[in-house]
């Protein structure tokens, strides 16, 4: 029973870890989890990106353009951040980039935009 | 017989409204084209079993903020047309048609259909090509071929790899060096031994020599642009006071000024001859500088203003100007002394110290971050204007200048710098865009501005990363090694040529595949939008806005297009509409609203609204009509208004309308293509699922809403989507014959 267990425990992080890998030109992405909401890059304890999900805004305040992804625009707002995709096994994504090498993807920060969320940011 | 009549009738009135349904059927029922055939909703054969979807392991394509969602939508349209192919990347696609690249008719897969078709000489990269894993493998054979430049008993291999895979990512990549300077930076302090000191550390910062080119040839620019004047000039030398200035003494105390600012950057300067020079000291150089610009700056307006008032001063002594251009003399040749050292210095880039964190830590105690970030803004600026093409033909060439030279200004202003100067680095990256260029020019990238290479020749390439790589390595001692910053990002992905070309893509021909533009099939809105009462009334207040037209230049406009209909165009532009709208009869109310509706965007727009229920009903149905070829294993592209998914709209559009004026249409819709690859029955009602290109990770980027169903962990960047909203947002369908 308990080897049943643990195989289904290892299969799903397996699967988790399937489908949360990123490459960046050939290089593998390390990622966390930020609660369900945002990939941000690993042990990111006080880094730019961090800072980027509690100070975002909507993107209302910036006015909408009518091209390329939202998220992408988003962060294209944030000052001195560079978008780029990532690649994973099941497609691409998009990730906002910040000058300390911190990164976290784009739907995340489209979703810390929303203020009612920011309480979830953990500190 | 005549019953044989009626059944036939029947049966062949039935076959041309088939159309998707989901009366009686139960829920969940449906099409998906992206699953194989294990599954429920795979599509199925004409014997009804079921086969793989046309679409089954196609790559979730992400458009990122460049406007290809067309490509990216056209992308799959091509890939279930010919399944056995790989996958296309979109952005070559997009980039066959770049007249339409990130404009509001960007939304049309026709467009780019057409241009593949009518150029198929062009390339066909298969995504594949791209896969990550695949570059790793080249990065190895690399490391492979290097066996002499590894015999150089470097202590750390490492280190080697990481430099070279950040000169990889620059060639290669043609867009993220500065990205890849940035991973490759944490890449670095992880390679760190421990307790390294700083003592040496900070020697030079390779972008500090790059600003100081970049101060030079700023400077270069003014210099120059003052000897031309001087040589200009006779006996008013130096600026040409033909004028009498308001105030003598004032222009004398702003010779004197300028002067005392040359002095102070001549005595930094002269501080960092011996290549003592921190950070710091760079710093106030640069804030001379940028003071001394100003001040020529001002001298130049105090020269525009003083040509209003004529008279008889001359100007400066002979002296004043002959010190002055001594002290211009001086600093040249300090600014030259002082690049001279750091290039013969510059040999000591391996003295650079790889603690990153360090260095950028000291860097924002004693740099301004902000000039950088500047720096870096007006280079990419540079290249995203170089990038435009110049047109052929002679008036558009006209055209262009005058924009290119508006465009000058606006950057002059935005950075604070001289037209000239800005004018003149324009041109270093325009003469830099080389078609083939190979890595030839490895060694420029420390310039101000890198070369931007298309392709690189394998071979050459390992030659060339070993002859470059060398010195820096060649007096490397244990914990020292390649400084990431040495390579500086220009690129950007906006620079289509640039960022196309990335893709090495030598199998091209082997990825082609035949496309016909007959071979699609392309319902524009007027196809959706036949409803007669709402025809009719847009068409009564289209004619009546163009028969009281007023405006020149729009009836000049609709003359050269109806120009045929010699009636219509005696009665424009005169008040007589119940005697000339007859004129207008035998024009198409789609035609004459697709030609005539962005001079009316408001009276088109509120006419839309008007019959949005009656235009959203009719567009269900051709919907159903023409989506039945999901069941046939056919995906569609749709045009749509980005409204109705867009989180940030606040509400969906009523229908959507597209009036042909960008501003408007920009507003109020957004268009945007996306792919329907599905359908299901959710409580009797039909919801279609759309292949989106705004990532796999998206549902934030939605409007929150019941008709909308998104989900990051399955779905990867699908989204199913109520029929009642996606008809509102219908612009257009293209869809393989």
């Amino acid at each position: 029973m308990l080897k049943n267990i643990f195989t289904i425990l290892l299969l799903l992080s397996l699967s988790n870890l399937y489908a949360e890998d990123y490459f960046f030109k050939g290089v593998r992405v390390p990622l966390d989890k930020h609660g369900d909401y945002a990939l941000i890059s690993k042990e990111c304890v006080n880094c730019m990106a961090k800072r980027a999900l509690k100070e975002i805004t909507p993107m209302e305040n910036y006015g909408i353009m009518a091209i390329g992804a939202p998220g992408a625009k988003l962060c294209m707002s944030i000052e001195g951040a560079k978008y780029e995709i990532f690649d994973s096994k099941l497609g691409q994504q998009g990730f906002c980039l910040f000058s300390d090498g911190s990164y976290v993807d784009t739907d995340g920060l489209m979703y810390f935009s929303d203020p009612s969320n920011k309480k979830k940011i953990d500190n | 017989m005549l019953r044989i009549f009626f059944i036939l009738l029947v049966f062949c009135s039935r076959q041309s409204n088939a159309q998707l349904s989901c009366r009686k059927r139960p829920n969940g029922e449906g099409v998906r084209l992206d699953v194989s055939r294990d599954k429920e909703m795979a599509p199925k054969d004409k014997s009804g079993s079921s086969i793989d979807g046309s679409l089954k392991g196609a790559k979730v394509t992400s458009q990122g903020f460049i406007g290809s969602c067309a490509g990216h939508s056209t992308s799959l349209l091509i890939k279930a047309a010919h399944p056995d192919k790989p996958q296309v990347i979109p952005e070559l696609i997009q980039a066959c048609d770049q007249s339409k690249y990130g404009t509001i008719d960007g939304n049309n897969p026709m467009v780019l259909i057409g241009c593949l078709a009518k150029n198929p000489s062009r390339k066909y990269c298969p995504l594949k090509a791209d896969i990550p894993l695949d570059e790793q493998v080249k990065i190895k054979s690399i490391q492979a071929s290097r066996s002499k430049f590894m015999s150089l008993s470097l202590p750390d291999q490492t280190k080697v790899e990481e430099a070279l895979k950040k000169v990889y990512f620059q060639l290669n990549t043609g867009m993220s060096s500065e990205t890849a300077t940035l991973f490759c930076a944490k890449n670095f302090i992880s390679y760190l031994p421990e307790g390294t000191t700083d003592s040496e550390s900070l020697g030079r910062d390779p972008s500090i020599l790059l600003r100081l080119r970049h101060y030079k040839n700023l400077f270069k620019n003014v210099s120059d642009h003052y000897s031309n004047i001087n040589a200009k000039g006779s006996k008013t030398r130096f600026i040409k006071y033909d004028t009498v200035p308001s105030n003598e003494v004032e222009q004398n105390q702003q010779i004197q000024e300028l002067a005392k600012m040359q002095a102070e950057i001549s005595n930094r300067l002269e501080h960092c001859k011996a290549f003592s020079c921190a950070p710091g000291n760079i710093r106030n150089i640069e804030k001379s500088f940028y003071s001394f610009k100003k001040s020529i700056d001002e001298f130049k307006e105090f020269q525009n203003d003083n040509k209003v008032h004529r008279g008889g001063f001359f100007g400066p002594s002979e002296e004043k100007v002959k010190a002055f251009k001594q002290k211009v003399s001086t600093i040249r040749k300090s600014l030259a002394g002082l690049e001279n050292s750091i290039v013969a210095e510059g040999k000591g880039v391996h003295k650079v110290s790889l603690d990153v964190a360090l260095v950028k830590a000291k860097m924002d105690k004693t740099e301004n971050p902000e000039s950088r970030k500047n720096l870096l803004r007006y280079k990419s600026t540079l290249v995203q204007l170089a990038a435009v093409p110049v047109p052929k033909r002679r008036s558009e060439k006209i055209r262009f200048r005058r924009r290119l030279k508006a465009a000058f200004k606006t950057t002059a202003q935005k950075f604070g710098l001289i037209e000239e100067a800005v004018e003149e680095d324009y041109k270093i990256v325009r003469s830099k865009i080389k078609k083939g260029c190979s890595i030839d020019s490895l060694e420029e990238m420390i310039d101000v501005f890198p070369i931007i290479c298309k392709s690189g020749e394998k071979d050459e390439f390992f030659e060339k990363v070993r002859s470059v790589l060398s010195p820096l390595f060649a007096y490397h001692r244990p914990h020292r090694s390649f400084d990431p910053s040495i390579i500086l990002d220009v690129f950007k992905t906006k620079n289509v040529d640039a960022y196309t070309s990335r893709i090495t893509c030598e199998d091209s021909e082997k990825f082609k595949v035949p496309i016909k533009s007959k071979d699609f099939e392309y319902l524009d809105l007027g196809d959706f939008s036949k409803v007669p009462k709402f025809e009719k009334a847009l068409k009564n207040a289209l004619v009546r806005k163009i028969l009281r037209e007023k405006n020149p230049k729009i009836i000049k406009y609709i003359k050269k297009i109806f120009g045929s209909n010699k009636k219509l165009v005696k009665c424009l532009g005169k008040d007589t509409s119940k005697a000339c709208a007859a004129a207008f009869d035998k024009i198409d109310v789609h035609v004459l609203n697709s030609y005539t509706s962005e001079f009316y965007p408001k009276i088109v727009t509120k006419i839309h609204n008007k019959y949005a229920k009656a235009l959203n009903k009719n567009k269900k149905k051709v919907l159903r009509e023409k989506l039945m070829s999901l069941n046939e294993n056919k995906p569609a592209v749709l045009g749509i208004c980005s409204s109705v998914l867009h989180k940030d709209h606040r509400r969906p559009p009523a229908t959507a309308v597209s009036t042909g004026n960008a501003k408007v249409d920009e507003k109020n819709c957004g268009a945007h293509a996306l792919t329907v690859i599905g359908y299901r029955c959710n409580k009797g009602k039909v919801e279609y699922l759309l292949q989106n290109s705004w990532g796999v990770r998206a549902c934030n980027q939605y409007r929150r809403s019941r008709e909308i169903e998104c989900r990051n962990d399955k779905d990867q960047g699908k989204i199913w989507i109520s029929e009642g909203l996606l008809s509102k947002g219908v612009l257009n369908l293209t869809q393989h014959k």
